[in-house]
């Protein structure tokens, strides 16, 4: 346990020094530098005169604008760096001024000030949250920011015009996804056979862009459709529905949202692609059901007796992967304080769209789904072994292995913070203005 | 010695005698605060005819406020806070005269959130107002408050966390931003003249009953004897070692997604911690161990030195901020007696048995409330002509018929509907 003595405070000198110098580093991040707070110290020199201040109008941000703040306007600045039409330095320099302003909202640790450059310990007489090196800030901290701000700038977009229009479940939107954009095609194709995909978000994606490079048409009328339901293991089900859930607002931890699963001892209805297979049964019949699991584009090609060669899908094709979904989240547990409870699926649906639109993705990000963690895996593999038993005692064609369902997802039990944090600071910079929307081409990014 | 923060304007004194002020009362939690809190809701009809106005239409609407400024998140609450702070200010800026606004988590605003708070009672004269408890004691009462909202930390691990020093962690940070008396009265404080800053100490162990109540009525100006303080029903009272123990074994078993928030706050914070633990005095109470005393004594030192230096008005005595011995010796609720806790365990299951068995009365008695009131629809349904009951059929068919669907709606456009 450390006592309270330790050195004496500060000099009126060396404060006035300090603060001059927070000044200056906060001018040069505005500006859209992004040196680090010890090191702009170190490069300031040593005794700078009395008027070193910045000149030009008093400055926009609070007196004390503290680590978080500054920190991540440097972070938003060397994000900014990394598209290709690079920050429009005006609308950077609104923005950094609004993060500055901006208090940090929710829970975590107090806002604390820069640390001295000389001496990075609190002296005896210091009061309140100990100074800290900003680049050393968790980054929980900087979401935490940087989630208000995120919420701010939704907010100023302004209230949904028209009564909200609520989103589809995951699965119903893939089911109305099948015939999105196909209606004239259905129309002009009524009798040629046609597929429509549903099923576990990112591998129904896989199955529909390798139809679509196959040949078949994709939607079309009842009377020629075949429906392929497409499995995946159980916890990529659930993570479709956690992220279904957080586009109609919902602030749920992935953990928490797992944990209530099993603690019930049921999947949420969503998941449930056995009801789903079974409503399609009764519209189409049995014997046009197919059951897709765990089947390569070109197995899958070859079963259903496709000539062409499939093509690979798009990541834009694919579901927001699981740290970009953990942005909404978050926005969601701020906006609740901000907005109608009616407004939160519009807005969480505005956030989608810009998160849906930003090169977030490098390639070492990991582009799997979330995996249960590890205390709930038995009850995951059992609801899995359930799915798969009345799949296959239905008895609709079965492509693949149902013994996927039960399997455990190959991804991290819990969105990564850092992916989470970049994806964030993309949502910043897009929604104010500080880098163009649209699919900017970044290293390794999407189209 | 203490002088009052205001005199209170009555109907027919001339306003110009009497600015417009705002009493805030911050903190600190565990300092007597939701018994202010009580009996001015309580009184607020009576307060406000004597021109003191508690501006809350319900008991945790400061709550909500509080909630609001910080952007908190409360297991839901918050979804009630929002736009909360800002009608709370209205009316204290309406009010012309002295205002009371009181919430202990507003220790925890920072300087941003601090300056938008003042700032939305725009020309009002604001008092700050903080209450203060000694470290040893607000260091056992602040970890049983975490339990109370499911943490599940232990009692060493949470000593640890908090005499870091560099309260990095999120449990240290929480309980430094609302129990360091000088750097909440900083930030809170740092605009305000210091005459205008009122520091009142809650008196140690011993003392009268009343006085704490004397000391804030003092503050308010108000006599303490002209108000009824006995019907303060919110009581928050402390939980001995073992209750506290199986308090924490409850939080790991039903966290993590296994109970509902809204079911933990009534079936465990409720019912088990306030109405059945909290009454069980004769097991042993939560003190600190004599190292963090010692620690706790050295910190009041530097505390007490630094509010005299900035000349704060004290109501009550900045002694009493110095922990008193302990009166009994140190019980280690990491490592509680198992009879205790299989005492209060048997005690906890006994009561929400009893629970379940209103709950399960009262579900009865609602269930044939709703069996009576299908059977008396029912009835009318059967006694209504033929007219009637056809058209109900044709409603009814039209759901799975196009042709008798487009029939309805030619029908009711025929009709004016």
């Amino acid at each position: 346990m450390t006592s309270t003595a330790g050195r004496a405070g500060h000099t009126d000198a060396e404060r006035a020094r300090y603060e001059s110098t927070a000044d200056a580093w906060a001018d040069h991040l505005r500006s859209g530098g992004t040196t680090p707070w010890l090191p702009f110290c170190s490069r300031r020199g040593p005794e700078p005169g009395a008027d070193d201040r910045p000149a030009g109008p008093s400055r926009p941000w609070p007196a004390e604008p503290r680590a978080v703040q500054l920190e991540l306007v440097r972070r938003l600045a060397l994000r900014a760096r990394q598209s290709r039409a690079g920050p429009a330095p005006a609308a950077f320099t609104a923005l950094a001024d609004q993060v500055l302003s901006r208090p940090t909202p929710g829970r975590g640790s107090a806002d604390r000030p820069l640390a001295w450059p000389e001496d990075p310990s609190a002296p005896a007489d210091h009061r309140g949250a100990p100074p800290v090196d900003p680049s050393t800030l968790p980054a929980g901290e900087l979401l935490r920011l940087s989630t208000g701000v995120v919420a701010d700038l939704l907010v100023a977009l302004g209230p949904p015009v028209g009564p909200p229009v609520a989103p589809r479940s995951a699965l119903g939107r893939l089911a109305g996804s099948a015939l999105a954009g196909s209606g004239l095609r259905a129309w002009r194709r009524r009798r040629r056979p046609s597929y429509r995909v549903l099923g576990s978000t990112a591998a129904a994606a896989t199955v529909r862009a390798a139809l679509a490079g196959a040949g078949p048409p994709l939607g079309g009328g009842l009377r020629d459709a075949r429906v392929l339901v497409v499995v995946d293991s159980v916890d990529a089900l659930l993570a479709d529905a956690w992220a279904s859930r957080v586009r109609h607002g919902s602030r749920t931890r992935w953990r928490t949202f797992v944990g209530a699963c099993a603690a019930r001892g049921t999947l949420p209805s969503s998941a449930g692609v056995d009801d789903l297979a079974a409503a399609w049964a009764a519209r189409v019949g049995p014997d046009r059901v197919h059951v897709v699991a765990g089947r390569t584009p070109e197995e899958l090609a070859a079963a259903l007796g496709l000539g062409a060669t499939p093509t690979a899908p798009r990541d834009a094709d694919g579901p927001l992967p699981p740290y970009a979904v953990d942005v909404v989240r978050r926005a969601n547990a701020v906006l609740r304080l901000r907005v109608p409870r009616e407004s939160r699926p519009w807005y969480a649906g505005r956030l989608t769209e810009v998160l849906g639109d930003v090169p977030a993705w490098a390639p070492s990000s990991p582009r799997g789904g979330l995996r249960v963690p590890d205390r709930h895996r038995h009850w995951a593999a059992t609801a899995g072994h359930r799915l798969a038993r009345r799949l296959a005692d239905a008895g609709y064609p079965v492509h693949g292995d149902l013994g996927v369902l039960s399997r455990q997802g190959g991804g991290p039990p819990g969105p990564p913070s850092r992916q989470t944090l970049e994806a964030m600071l993309d949502a910043v910079l897009v929604l104010g203005g500080a880098v163009p929307p649209g699919r900017p081409l970044a290293q390794g990014g999407r189209r | 010695m203490s002088r009052s923060a205001t005199q209170v304007h009555r109907p027919g004194d001339e306003a110009d005698a009497f600015p417009r002020r705002l009493l805030l009362h911050v903190g600190t939690p565990k300092s007597g605060t939701s018994f202010l809190q009580d009996v001015l809701f309580s009184n607020r009809e009576a307060l406000a005819a004597h021109g003191l106005l508690y501006p809350a239409d319900r008991f945790d609407e400061h709550f909500l406020a509080a909630l609001d400024l910080m952007e908190l998140p409360w297991g839901g609450l918050e979804e009630q806070a929002v736009g909360v702070w800002d009608r709370v200010a209205e009316r204290v800026r309406a009010w012309p005269g002295t205002s009371v606004v009181s919430h202990e988590i507003l220790a925890r605003a920072s300087a941003p959130q601090v300056r938008r708070a003042l700032s939305s009672f725009g020309e009002t004269e604001v008092h700050l107002v903080l209450s203060a408890r000694d470290l040893a004691r607000q260091i056992p009462a602040e970890w049983q408050e975490n339990l109370k909202h499911r943490r599940t930390l232990g009692y060493a691990d949470f000593l640890d966390r908090i005499t870091d020093r560099s309260r990095a962690d999120d449990v240290a940070s929480w309980f430094w931003a609302v129990q360091d008396v000088p750097d909440i009265l900083q930030r809170w404080g740092a605009t305000l003249p210091a005459g205008h800053v009122h520091v009142v100490t809650v008196p140690q162990p011993g003392a009268s009953p009343t006085l704490l109540w004397e000391r804030f009525a003092g503050v308010l100006g108000l006599d303490p004897l002209a108000w009824d303080t006995t019907q303060v029903s919110r009581a928050n009272p402390s939980l001995g070692v073992p209750e506290t123990s199986f308090l924490r074994m409850v939080n790991r078993e039903v966290n993590g997604g296994v109970l509902a928030g809204r079911h933990y706050r009534e079936f465990v914070r409720e019912v088990l911690a306030h109405r059945t633990l909290s009454q069980r005095t004769g097991s042993p109470r939560l003190g600190v161990p004599e190292d963090v005393r010692a620690w706790t004594a050295e910190l009041a030192e530097s505390g007490i030195a630094t509010l005299k230096e900035r000349g704060y008005d004290v109501v009550g005595d900045l002694d009493e901020l110095r922990p008193a011995p302990p009166d009994q010796p140190f019980t280690d609720p990491d490592r509680p007696d198992p009879g205790d806790v299989l005492d209060v365990a048997v005690q906890s299951t006994v009561t929400l048995i009893c629970q379940a068995a209103a709950l399960r009365d009262r579900t009865d008695a609602l269930g044939a409330e709703l069996r009576g009131a299908i059977a008396e629809r029912d009835q009318a349904r059967r006694e209504a002509g033929l007219w009637t009951r056809f058209k109900r059929r044709v409603v009814a068919a039209s759901a799975d018929s196009a042709v008798l669907r487009v029939a309805l709606a030619g029908y009711r456009r025929l009709r004016g509907r």
